[in-house]
């Protein structure tokens, strides 16, 4: 029997929702300030109509709903998801109010996208955006890949117990230190010291580019953010071939690698445990993963014929594989020729990298490597159970942090986690047929939307139908969520309907 | 409505020269959908400097943007002289015409696809756009601020 939610349930999600709605707010004053140094004036208005909509939002739930009761676990989850769509309602305003964004529809797109760290845009004449406005969509990006609601109780909160609920929420499961607010503040530490190297190495390299000081130093600050959160938004509408430059792309690859690496890993390699990153299972299945799948579109690419020198299809193969593999985004091809260039097996290479993406605990999206690794020792342990005699014990292991005995505990929920992402991939590839969009496209598009990644092959443009903007939005905001904060939330939408007193 | 004939002459003048511009250029939209028919043949692209103007050892990269998309273009430095102006949000940027050879992936520059320009025509130089403020965006804004304030008194009454 399902029990009708009271009064209080309300009242408890709509005041912690009220803080981060009030984070948000808080947020939108940095491209603001940017806006008004470099002169935006227009921008500056927009940003200001954000701030104030997210602060009256903000201060009439927290009275509303003002309450001192903890979260359960259920509260959790349903402030996490309600948080993701509030938030891309909220950062909308001022991206539409640019004048860039053909629909509001569009610009909740973009938000939603930046926000669970995909990349795909459907910005109109991005290289007349303004500064502020670029930065407000790297910055969305960066505070998605933290977590937006971790992001809020990390800074505005001292500390409660609900808060590891909303962690988990927020699909991150593994606690770095025993308190979840000195995790989220450990992953804030990390990625602040990689901010600072990584907008200097690029600005550096785009300074050597032959670009504008100013421009070098924002583009990499602007870069650094969507790599390291491997979210994929540019501020320029050619994505990384803006630069034409060997050296930003070899920066822009490391930077995506340590965005996909578990923070729980970031943080043994910090503490002096660097033997830790050769025996996890999640880099051990990472680099077996990017080897099988550069192997397919390496062969794909070499069938195409399209990059006569082998220097040229490792550098063009090998960075759209680990902009895939992270989840990332960024691309030195044209969208338009990843369909006309390559072939079917280059593209399907990409393709199951994408779907693969990078290790839990970090801003990637998609299946994960930790589930992948599991089941593949799973694999193993039922072939040696049929090879061996029956009467033999047969023990698999598998080291992530420490050792840990593979059990069907762990198989279960990396098997159900897997089916359903693979099923919502393939439910987006059919959204996109009914369309009319082809089969491979229609899934590598649907792919890239669910598993955050943001590679194109040209679906996402923003004349395609609004009905497949409104799927892909749901695949980003489900994909990122890994599906129990969402499903939560219809639950207690059902309950709230059928509910028995 | 009656026009002026002399208007609607410069009008049509205007058409017809600015469709026999066109004619010999390519969008970027057929150069990248059928890169292999254009690649390594010599065509005439026109668009916008947007960005930075890049320069490079031997040559300068600029990005131009014809209203769907933005192709590199190497230019020799001799014809660099020419540019002055790349667009973004405060600048218009030079409008040019570019003659040269595309390259669908460019042994060069790391297989990228781009254009290895031997000319550039300036078609309008570029110059700061004028931006003033928005009225209707000010009155919103301050519709909302007023608001807000209005909210924050009661805020701090109720929680009194």
């Amino acid at each position: 029997m399902i029990l009708k939610p009271v009064l209080d349930d309300f009242k408890i999600v709509g005041f912690y929702l009220s803080k981060v709605i009030l984070a948000l707010g808080a947020a939108m004053g940095i491209p603001l300030i940017l806006s008004f140094l470099l002169g935006e004036y227009n921008p500056c208005l927009d940003f200001a109509a954000g701030i104030a909509v997210s602060f009256i939002a903000g201060l009439s739930l927290k009275v509303i709903c003002k309450t001192d009761k903890d979260l359960l676990w259920m509260h959790g989850m349903i402030v996490v998801s309600l948080s993701w769509v509030v938030a891309m309602f909220l950062s909308a305003i001022p991206l539409f109010m640019s004048g860039h964004w053909i629909s509001f529809l569009d610009a909740c797109f973009d938000s939603m996208s930046g926000f669970a760290t995909t990349g795909l845009a459907l910005v109109q004449d991005l290289d007349h955006l303004s500064y502020g406005h670029n930065l407000w969509r790297h910055l969305i990006m960066f505070i998605g890949g933290q977590g937006i609601v971790i992001v809020a109780l990390s800074f505005f909160v001292k500390g409660f117990s609900g808060a590891f609920k909303m962690y988990v929420g927020e699909a991150r499961d593994e606690k770095i230190l025993p308190n979840v607010i000195h995790s989220s503040r450990f992953i804030w530490m990390v990625s602040i010291v990689f901010l600072v190297l990584g907008t200097v190495s690029l600005g550096i390299a785009g300074l050597a580019a032959g670009m504008r000081p100013f421009n070098a130093f924002f583009h990499g600050a602007c870069n650094f953010m969507t790599a390291f959160d491997t979210g994929g938004f540019a501020p320029q509408s050619q994505s990384i071939l803006y630069y034409h430059s060997l050296a930003y792309e070899t920066i822009t690859v490391v930077i995506m690698i340590l965005g996909a690496i578990n923070f729980k890993l970031h943080y043994h390699v910090w503490t002096g445990s660097k033997i830790e990153l050769a025996k996890n299972i999640e880099s051990r299945t990472f680099f077996a993963a990017v080897i099988i799948t550069f192997f397919i579109t390496a062969l794909g690419l070499a069938e195409a014929g399209i990059y006569p020198k082998a220097a040229v299809l490792f550098r063009k193969g090998f960075y759209q594989l680990i902009s895939g593999h992270t989840g990332t985004g960024f691309q030195t091809v044209y969208a338009q020729q990843f369909f006309s260039d390559w072939n079917d097996l280059a593209i399907v290479g990409v393709l199951i990298a994408m779907a693969l993406g990078g290790a839990a605990c970090s801003t990637t999206g998609a299946i994960k490597m930790i589930r992948i690794g599991i089941i593949s020792k799973a694999f193993i342990q039922d072939v040696k159970r049929i090879l061996l005699p029956e009467r033999a014990v047969i023990i698999q292991k598998f080291h992530h942090i420490k050792d840990v005995f593979l059990d069907d505990k762990l198989v279960r929920p990396a098997l159900i986690i897997t089916l359903a992402y693979i099923l919502f991939y393939f439910a987006g590839a059919i959204a996109g047929m009914l369309y009319g969009y082809p089969f491979l496209k229609s899934l590598f598009e649907s792919t890239s939307a669910a598993a955050n990644v943001g590679l194109s092959c040209g679906i996402t443009v923003p004349s395609m139908p609004a009905g497949l903007k409104v799927v892909y939005i749901v695949q980003m905001w489900a994909g990122r969520l890994e599906f129990m904060s969402v499903l939560t939330l219809l639950g207690f939408a059902v309950a709230v309907v059928r509910g028995k007193k | 409505m009656i026009v002026d004939p002399k208007i609607l002459f410069f009008v049509v003048i205007l058409l017809v020269f600015s469709q026999q511009a066109r004619a010999g250029s390519v969008s970027s939209e057929d150069l990248l959908k059928r890169s292999a028919e254009f690649d390594g043949k010599a065509i005439v692209y026109s668009g916008e400097i947007i960005g930075d103007i890049m320069r490079r050892k031997g040559s300068v990269l600029v990005n131009v943007y014809d209203g769907r998309n933005a192709l590199g273009v190497y230019l020799p430095l001799s014809a660099a002289g020419v540019i002055s102006a790349a667009g973004d949000y405060k600048t218009a940027g030079d409008i040019v015409e570019i003659t040269g050879e595309f390259r669908r992936v460019c042994a060069e520059h790391g297989g990228d696809t781009d254009i290895h320009a031997s000319g550039v025509k300036l078609i309008s130089r570029g110059s700061i756009k004028k931006r003033s403020i928005d009225g209707a965006k000010k009155i919103l804004v301050f519709k909302l601020l007023g608001a807000l304030v209005i909210i924050w008194i009661l805020s701090r009454l109720k929680i009194r």
